[in-house]
């Protein structure tokens, strides 16, 4: 094996790995804060990438613009998505898992009627490759990587250093004591929801131009998601990044080497994992 | 005492029902469709003794395919018979879930609940690409044989000149329903089944009362997986064959959602929501690829609406039906009385 094909396998893990870390984040948070699991996160991130589709491909937009509207709209969503559901069933977890399971089963529905069943693609603005030790790696990937960070770290920052982050964080640790210093915890859940859909409309518009569309793309992500965050340990941030880059390296090595069957490396990782840190890898012991 | 001989009567009068339902229901399809309802019912169960004790079990699926697997694996390959086969299939389910609850069922919540659907899933992977000669890779076993059994001097042949014996395969489900049934309802009501719930309530307090926490769930996750290999087993001999799609994510999303549909309150909840979703399922089969649409929206209602699901909802008893009646019907006459006396006045 040469250090060429090693690099490049790398770096496409590198990349996508840090968008599956974009993609979990959102996941991890919303189970930290509200403790449910959001099963509608693959919808989400599906009609995040139709939303940035019809943005930059069909209005002409610029591409960041695309990116910033499409976060906006998933926010929106996540926003109705905890005023209208999870309210309503008092973030309890089954009553939850299932609302947001038949609303997955509307949205993808909906959209196969809505967008047809013919994948779509859109052409990214960035062109050309360069080379990295010996490997080729095209320059979209390596813009969409740098973007992926900077949501990721503007993430963990905003979470660490304003008056909103610290609250979110205060509610994810004990709704309780949070509460009786005055922080509100709705308003919390709903911020922690609308995060979260943001990254999944993120992930969605910056994963659009290197997969392409279709309607039934949310469903591997969720389920990857879920490993990612199980890996990392539910709720923590840094542990979503460190499961997503693990299931990147996993995935391009594994399909280059073994194929079909490499899809269940990662589920036996997560099984390994587990029974060996119960509580993953960077979770907290409660 | 009398109300009881008056529960149990009714109860062996509603089963002989069920029983003949074959001799006057002459639409093979529906037919089906009740069979069907059966499987359900007892994959709904299986799971439903698992979810009580406060473990959520997201791969049952791969429990039912495999028992499907391992009946069929049996029958072709080695020629037993009938009802070997489907017992065979439940053991080597129950014994997988004895082997993965044995590593898992220490963590819970959550994460059992991830761990569950992941072990679903390289269930799911391994039964697509190994032993492809024996297991068929994606197809899955195909052709499996209509079986015969003989009891005494009668033998019953599960299928005809012109097709498969609905009836026959029919009154197989129903007669395993109301075994695991049965089982499910003695388990609930004994011992262990009381402490099952003490289980759910508080792992310490239970542990605390000299519980062997473990073991009890382990228990009672081998036999959910037993009874949902049976299912899958009598499945694969109804459909004459197996295949790795039954092991998908939405199979056990289904599974789930009979439980939680029909109310996890009581035994009643998963066979009522098995039949509702199963009866919803083929009649919303009418409108084509809206059909998704129409359950997702089913399973959001129930959930905003009826959260203790449909056994929450109870018939209201005569004399309280009689007031309610006696009301509206004061309250209609007060009103239409007082809008006509309204109308006249304006004009």
């Amino acid at each position: 094996m040469t250090t060429a094909l090693l690099s490049t396998l790398l770096m496409n893990s590198l990349v996508t790995g840090l968008v599956y870390a974009l993609f979990a984040s959102g996941l991890t948070l919303v189970f930290g804060v509200m403790s449910i699991v959001l099963f509608c996160h693959g919808a989400v991130y599906m009609l995040g990438s139709y939303t940035f589709y019809h943005l930059f491909r069909t209005w002409e937009l610029n591409y960041l613009l695309s990116i910033i509207l499409t976060m906006a709209a998933t926010g929106c969503l996540g926003l109705i998505l905890e005023r209208f559901f999870f309210k309503k069933v008092e973030y309890a977890i089954l009553p939850s898992l299932f609302v947001a399971a038949g609303l997955t089963m509307i949205i993808e529905q909906s959209a196969m009627l809505g967008f047809g069943t013919l994948p779509r693609s859109v052409h990214s603005p960035f062109v050309g490759i360069i080379k990295v030790l010996g490997g080729i790696v095209s320059v979209e990937r390596l813009a969409v990587m740098g973007i992926a960070i900077g949501f990721i770290v503007l993430l963990m920052l905003s979470l660490d250093h304003t008056k909103t982050g610290r609250a979110i964080r205060a509610v994810s640790q004990d709704v309780q004591v949070a509460s009786s210093f005055g922080i509100n915890p709705t308003y919390m859940y709903a911020g922690s929801c609308f995060i979260g859909c943001v990254m999944a409309g993120a992930a969605g518009a910056l994963m659009a131009p290197i997969y392409g569309l279709s309607y039934s793309m949310g469903e591997p992500w969720l389920m990857k998601g879920f490993m990612i965050i199980i890996i990392g340990g539910l709720g923590s941030i840094p542990g979503s990044v460190i499961g997503g880059l693990i299931l990147g390296v996993i995935e391009s090595f594994g399909m280059f080497y073994f194929g079909y069957l490499s899809s269940s490396f990662i589920f036996i990782a997560v099984m390994i994992i587990l029974i060996l840190r119960p509580k993953g890898l960077m979770g907290h012991a409660d | 005492m009398q109300i009881k001989v008056f529960k149990v009567i009714a109860l062996l009068c509603c089963l002989v029902f069920v029983f003949l339902i074959p001799l006057f229901v002459t639409q093979l399809y529906w037919l089906h469709t009740f069979t069907m309802f059966a499987i359900h019912a007892m994959l709904a169960l299986g799971l439903w003794l698992i979810v009580i004790t406060g473990q959520v079990s997201f791969g049952q699926a791969a429990y039912m395919g495999i028992g499907g697997y391992a009946s069929a694996l049996f029958c072709k390959e080695l020629g037993l018979g009938l009802f070997t086969t489907i017992l065979a299939g439940g053991v080597v389910a129950g014994l997988l879930g004895l082997s993965f609850g044995y590593l898992t069922l220490r963590v819970r919540g959550a994460y059992f609940f991830v761990l569950s659907f992941a072990f679903a899933e390289i269930v799911k992977v391994l039964m697509r690409s190994i032993r492809k000669d024996i297991l068929g890779g994606p197809n899955g076993i195909l052709d499996i044989p209509h079986p015969t059994i003989t009891i005494g001097a009668l033998n019953l042949s599960f299928v005809s000149e012109t097709g498969p014996n609905t009836s026959l395969y029919y009154w197989l489900a129903m007669a395993c329903l109301v075994i695991t049934i049965l089982l499910v309802w003695f388990i609930t009501r004994s011992r262990f089944g009381r402490e099952l719930r003490g289980i759910a309530q508080s792992d310490d307090l239970a542990e605390s009362l000299g519980i062997n926490v473990f073991r009890h769930l382990l228990v009672t996750f081998a036999i959910g997986c037993f009874i949902a290999g049976v299912a899958g087993a009598i499945q694969s001999y109804n459909f004459t064959m197996v295949t790795s799609d039954w092991m998908e994510v939405g199979h056990s999303i289904d599974q789930l959602s009979w439980v939680i549909v029909g109310g996890m309150g009581s035994i009643g909840g998963p066979i009522i929501g098995a039949f509702i979703l199963t009866i919803i399922g083929e009649l919303l089969r009418a409108v084509g690829a809206y059909e998704p649409i129409f359950s997702g929206a089913t399973l959001v209602m129930i959930m905003l609406f009826l959260p203790g699901g449909l056994i929450s909802l109870r018939v209201p008893k005569f004399s309280t039906l009689l007031g309610i009646f006696k009301r509206l019907s004061r309250a209609i006459s007060f009103t239409s009385g007082g809008s006509s006396g309204n109308r006249k006045q304006s004009s």
